[in-house]
């Protein structure tokens, strides 16, 4: 081996050792948000959100109903005449247009536009969320016993409920109850088809739910998924599925936590949207330029979203 | 001899969380485990053991559901 060859060795080892092994970051891996109007919300908890078409209402820090005309980009905000003290729970809009909330854990109220309760039905058990399908409120009754029905159906007012889809709560025998009725707390996405996403927050799969309860459950996958140990100690619970939207398509949209940049870990919101086909087909995961709360629309190609910043912005992937 | 069995069982219980948290809300449980066990009438006791429990998933739900 003379001196020439140690030398081209030398060069080849030295350029071998310069390669990254990870994944080299590219801005172009990074999804703008196009920022369309707001802010529309400040940075208090979103609890429920129904919509029909261009229209989204949200309930937002417990007291204040938000009216959204994503067309018009007109927004309205009401507080809801409670009395001091309460704080209401989700939002579901039923078939007639009326909007329901859960007011405290033992009464659903239905609200006006103006935040008037115009009827207060009273539970005899305690429930920690609501939503709607069709002409009948969704309860989810707070459950110290699983497996069982996770959500059920029933008309305002009148007695007796019937399970509503194949959603089940599990069993957590390594953690307390307590914990165990938090982790089977039901959420649940809009849609612009008969079929709604839900989903529990330590799963990364969505049920997709009809009015009649009819269900297909679909796992989403390239998601990550962490321990219930570590969404019950994190004060920024990285979810799988933070939001969930079925587009006129069939084509699930989800917002996921992801992994902030640096600096980013305590802004709210999800870093990452993934799309999916009908039957869970992946479609890509995009890193968002910043965070989102909500997918307040999704059409093909493109998606409305609620920002970090209480914004409505636009995604194009 | 209730009340010390009765408080023995809450914090064995409330022991299963883990032992890492820190949010607030795995605090206040504590508390209102704590306050709960105090309560003369096994009955109310029971009930308000069950709140607790109630309250602490409400305080969760914000982070787990809510956007």
């Amino acid at each position: 081996m003379n001196v020439r060859t140690i030398a081209r060795l030398s060069l080849f080892t030295t350029a071998l050792g310069a390669c990254r092994t990870g994944p080299i970051a590219r801005d172009s891996d990074v999804l703008p948000l196009a920022p369309v109007f707001g802010p529309i919300v400040a940075s208090e908890v979103i609890s429920g959100h129904a919509d029909a078409g261009q229209e989204v209402w949200m309930l937002a820090g417990g007291t204040d109903l938000v009216y959204v005309d994503l067309a018009a980009r007109r927004v309205r905000r009401s507080a809801i005449r409670l009395r001091p003290g309460e704080l209401c729970w989700g939002l579901a809009r039923l078939e007639d247009g009326s909007l329901w909330t859960l007011r405290g854990r033992h009464s659903v109220v239905q609200i006006d536009p103006d935040g008037a309760i115009t009827r207060d039905v009273a539970l005899a058990d305690p429930h920690l969320g609501i939503f709607g399908a069709a002409g009948r409120l969704i309860y989810q009754q707070a459950s110290f016993t699983s497996p069982g029905p996770a959500l059920r159906a029933g008309v305002p007012g009148q007695a007796g409920t019937e399970p509503w889809s194949d959603m089940t709560t599990r069993p957590f025998d390594r953690l307390a109850r307590a914990a165990s009725i938090a982790l089977n707390m039901v959420a649940c996405g809009g849609s612009a088809l008969p079929e709604r996403p839900c989903w529990f927050p330590d799963e990364a799969a969505v049920s997709l739910i009809d009015g009649r309860g009819t269900t297909r459950t679909i796992d989403l996958t390239g998601l990550v998924v962490v321990s219930p140990d570590t969404l019950l100690t994190t004060e920024n619970p990285p979810r799988a599925v933070r939001d969930a939207y079925v587009d006129r398509e069939g084509r699930i949209w989800v917002l996921s936590s992801g992994t902030a940049p640096a600096g980013g870990s305590g802004r709210p919101g999800g870093w990452l949207l993934a799309r999916y086909g009908p039957r869970g087909e992946p479609m890509g995961v995009r890193r968002l330029a910043e965070p989102a709360r909500l997918i307040l629309r999704a059409e093909p190609g493109r998606a409305l979203l609620l920002t970090g910043a209480g914004m409505v912005a636009e995604a194009v992937p | 001899m209730n009340k010390v069995l009765l408080t023995v069982a809450v914090l064995f219980g409330f022991l299963a969380i883990p032992s890492s948290a820190t949010a607030s809300c795995t605090s206040t449980l504590g508390d209102c485990y704590t306050a709960a066990a105090k309560i003369d009438s096994f009955w109310y006791r029971w009930a308000a053991g069950l709140d607790c429990e109630l309250d602490y998933a409400e305080c969760i739900r914000m982070l787990l559901v809510g956007a």
